[in-house]
């Protein structure tokens, strides 16, 4: 993954897919280049593109987070199910068991 | 020899030595599952840390020990271990955080030269800093333990008055005044906790949290190896972060609890003096009341500070859950 457009395409994924939510903090740019080896050059302009699209925000001081229109869930919630799939891999609990008790808590 | 069993049967040093043999005979039966990976070597340094630590502190108690040793065995020894009475040691509160500042410039040393060791690029999806991979009770509590530690200080050496060098060793009793009454510059002073201790307690334990803080940033931030490896890393780095931010409260709480103890000890002098016909009048500083609290609560901490390295120590052993990544670099 070299190329600014396929990390924009990346990110647009996750965020249009709720891998990540609204108002969530994305990696800053000289993370993303860091962990994928491209130049910073490279990552600031994946973020622009995804800010012209309006699935970012970036505001100086804090960060780039995902905009609360183009995310599909509100991202306090997507951080609650990362921690519990977290919680869960580390307790060695199957996905399917930690997805019927969560439709068994949702139906009440 | 009464005063080899005084030394040797003050409880925090006993304590320290049954949990240091009970951790030698006990060691590596722990069945704390932790991968093995590029984090293997933070966690040698919890563990060689930790023990550097407890083995300074030990060194630090004992060290009248060390008078005694020579006097009893080799009463014609010209080797003198006992310090002058009222002398100014600097290193008897900060000299277990020195010990934790040069485990950290080793760490540092090591992640510096350290390569990225990337397989596999993986888009990062979270922003990833050095509190990313923190449990929140245990930043709370080291960070409470560095403030604390600068409220002590800085109280107690806002109290304190300087010796005939010139240096912050001292309180003036109440009922003393030195300037009209200069014969009670030995009975109307205690020794105390004040900034010829605190201000090199005060910079170890800062520089000391400025490099576990780079440290667990640099564990932080550094690139995942490859995409089947993250969910074992991100274990791995809590296990590292943990790791440090308990090696840091519990050197950290070395320092304070034997401040707290200095200080409750000098609490409880007095001074005083008597008008014939008329009796004795005692003067007692302001905290005298709860100063005998203090001291044991400074005992307290230090032994928590102990168990806690100790803890650390014993974790060492840890089996592989992760062979994907013994390869790796670390």
């Amino acid at each position: 993954m070299t190329d600014a457009n396929e990390i924009y395409e990346q990110f647009r994924g996750m965020i249009v897919s709720g891998h990540v939510g609204s108002g969530e903090r994305l990696p800053t740019v000289r993370q993303v280049a860091n962990d994928l080896g491209v130049a910073n050059g490279t990552a600031a302009k994946a973020y622009k593109m995804l800010e012209a699209d309006g699935l970012v925000v970036s505001r100086t001081g804090a960060g780039t987070r995902v905009s609360d229109a183009a995310a599909v869930l509100p991202g306090a919630i997507v951080v609650r199910i990362r921690e519990l799939v977290s919680e869960a891999k580390d307790q060695n609990i199957r996905e399917d068991d930690v997805v019927t008790a969560l439709r068994r808590a949702w139906s009440g | 020899m009464l005063d080899l069993l005084l030394v040797l049967q003050t409880p925090l040093i006993l304590a320290t030595i049954a949990l240091i043999v009970w951790l030698i005979v006990t060691r590596g039966r722990t069945k704390v599952a932790v991968p093995a990976g590029r984090s293997t070597f933070m966690r040698r340094v919890a563990f060689g840390g930790s023990l550097a630590v407890l083995l300074t502190y030990l060194a630090v108690k004992c060290f009248p020990v060390l008078d005694l040793a020579q006097r009893y065995p080799l009463p014609d020894s010209s080797l003198d271990f006992s310090p002058a009475p009222g002398a100014y040691l600097w290193w008897i509160h900060p000299f277990p955080v020195v010990a934790a500042i040069i485990v950290m410039v080793v760490v540092l040393n090591r992640l510096a030269r350290e390569n990225s060791g990337i397989e596999a690029p993986v888009l990062p999806v979270r922003y990833r800093g050095w509190l990313s991979f923190s449990r929140t009770p245990e930043v709370v509590a080291a960070a409470s333990v560095l403030s604390l530690l600068g409220v002590v200080s800085g109280l107690a050496g806002l109290a304190s008055i300087t010796d005939e060098n010139g240096l912050h060793t001292l309180i003036l009793l109440p009922g003393a005044n030195l300037v009209t009454d200069p014969e009670l510059s030995s009975s109307g002073v205690a020794s105390f906790y004040g900034w010829a201790y605190s201000v090199p307690v005060m910079l170890g334990a800062a520089v000391l949290a400025l490099l576990v803080g780079w440290a667990i940033r640099t564990s932080s931030v550094r690139p995942f190896v490859r995409p089947e490896t993250v969910d074992v890393e991100t274990r791995e780095r809590k296990v590292t972060t943990s790791a440090l931010l308990r090696f840091f409260t519990g050197t950290v709480l070395l320092p304070l609890g034997s401040a707290l103890t200095s200080i409750g000890g000098s609490g409880q002098s007095s001074s005083g003096f008597g008008i014939p016909g008329v009796g004795e009048f005692n003067f007692t500083l302001g905290y005298s009341y709860f100063a005998p609290a203090l001291s044991v609560i400074g005992a307290v901490l230090q032994a928590v500070a102990v168990v806690i390295l100790v803890a650390a120590v014993r974790g060492k052993r840890v089996r592989a859950a992760a062979p994907e990544l013994v390869s790796s670099n670390d």
